[in-house]
């Protein structure tokens, strides 16, 4: 079963600095996806995206996202074997490996229709997110414009740096 | 009116300097691509089968290179030197890169490599194949790789066909299935 979409306007919400910008969306008919580490912050949200397959890194927000029914995973799995589940092989058909957390929540916006993608907290500015997971991101940028999506990057986000300012 | 150079066909290749540069070699021995450099990939191969050699830097920056950018401008009948801006003396011979049109694109220049892939599509280019494009030097940082990918990602998703180097540092070990 996919999760219901409220409209083709997404708002990404990872855990930096920014993402209470996120909060302008309550109440809206934006899909307000974020990452679980963050749910317990971001209750309104109505994805949340648990991209490790690990046991040992799932957490309480995990849990409470699947009791919400808001829990989405890689694959479905034992202690959650209702989660939704991304269409993995086609997105990565689509778009390669997908390198992080934000890569697969843009990669399946994009998968899903979107017309406008915000991206809040969201910076990959940590010095392991550098080698493979910031370009993996502005890959999909990339695509996202050549698609026609409208992306959003707040000025608090380290995300906005000339190759954003030069193209939106 | 500037004359523009002439294309072989719509198929570029783009050259570095980077790790896996010579990898270029298997592909200017037909004549199926265009073959764009850099001066100092340009250098490397010393093959007169490049058509085009890019050189977006200021004259000030041209002074480490003077030698490349005066043969370049002087020793071929046919120019080979295509630059934003021409300068008396130094590149009287080159062709000029239209600007506003390559600006019109919409990619992020970010380095030489972009200029590169915004006048193709300018000039309707429909294929693409990189050789010793890494930006794995320190000074290409952030922003070069990044805006890279991303005018990768923007060429992928417009259905260009792309042949990159799976092995270079741009493709990671096409980690992003940027080979069409």
């Amino acid at each position: 079963m996919e999760p219901k979409l409220l409209s083709t306007k997404f708002v990404i919400v990872g855990g930096s600095a920014g993402r209470d910008l996120a909060n302008h969306y309550r109440h809206t008919d934006w899909n307000v996806w974020c990452v679980a580490r963050i749910y317990n912050a971001l209750s309104f949200a109505t994805l949340v995206f648990d991209m490790h397959q690990e046991a040992a890194r799932w957490t309480a927000n995990t849990h409470s996202a699947y009791r919400e029914h808001k829990l989405i995973l890689q694959v479905a799995q034992e202690p959650f074997p209702e989660a939704f589940q991304l269409p993995t092989e086609a997105l990565e058909n689509e778009f390669g490996t997908l390198t992080s957390s934000f890569a697969w929540m843009l990669a399946y916006a994009l998968f899903s229709g979107a017309t406008e993608i915000v991206l809040c907290g969201v910076n990959m500015i940590h010095e392991s997110e550098l080698p493979v997971q910031r370009p993996g991101l502005f890959y999909l940028l990339g695509y996202a414009r050549a698609k026609g999506v409208k992306i959003v990057v707040p000025y608090t986000s380290q995300l906005r740096t000339d190759v954003l300012f030069s193209t939106n | 009116m500037e004359q523009e150079p002439p294309l072989r066909n719509s198929r570029v290749l783009i050259i570095g300097k980077g790790e896996g540069w010579e990898r270029a070699r298997s592909l200017l021995d037909s004549n199926e691509w265009n073959a764009w450099a850099i001066p100092q990939s340009y250098t490397l191969l010393n093959d007169t089968r490049i058509d085009l050699v890019f050189e977006i830097h200021s004259p000030d920056a041209w002074r480490r290179k003077k030698a490349t950018i005066y043969k370049l401008n002087t020793a071929y009948t046919k120019p080979k030197l295509i630059v934003p801006h021409r300068v008396p003396g130094w590149t009287n011979n080159s062709y000029l890169l239209p600007i506003d049109r390559i600006q019109e694109v919409g990619v992020p220049l970010v380095n030489t490599f972009a200029w590169m892939v915004a006048y193709a599509l300018h000039r309707g280019v429909t294929e693409f194949a990189f050789r010793g494009v890494n930006l794995d030097f320190e000074h290409e940082g952030l922003d070069e790789r990044n805006g890279m990918l991303y005018i990768l990602g923007y060429l992928k998703a417009l259905g260009y066909r792309l042949d990159i180097d799976r092995y270079s540092g741009l493709a990671r070990g096409d980690v992003w299935n940027l080979n069409s």
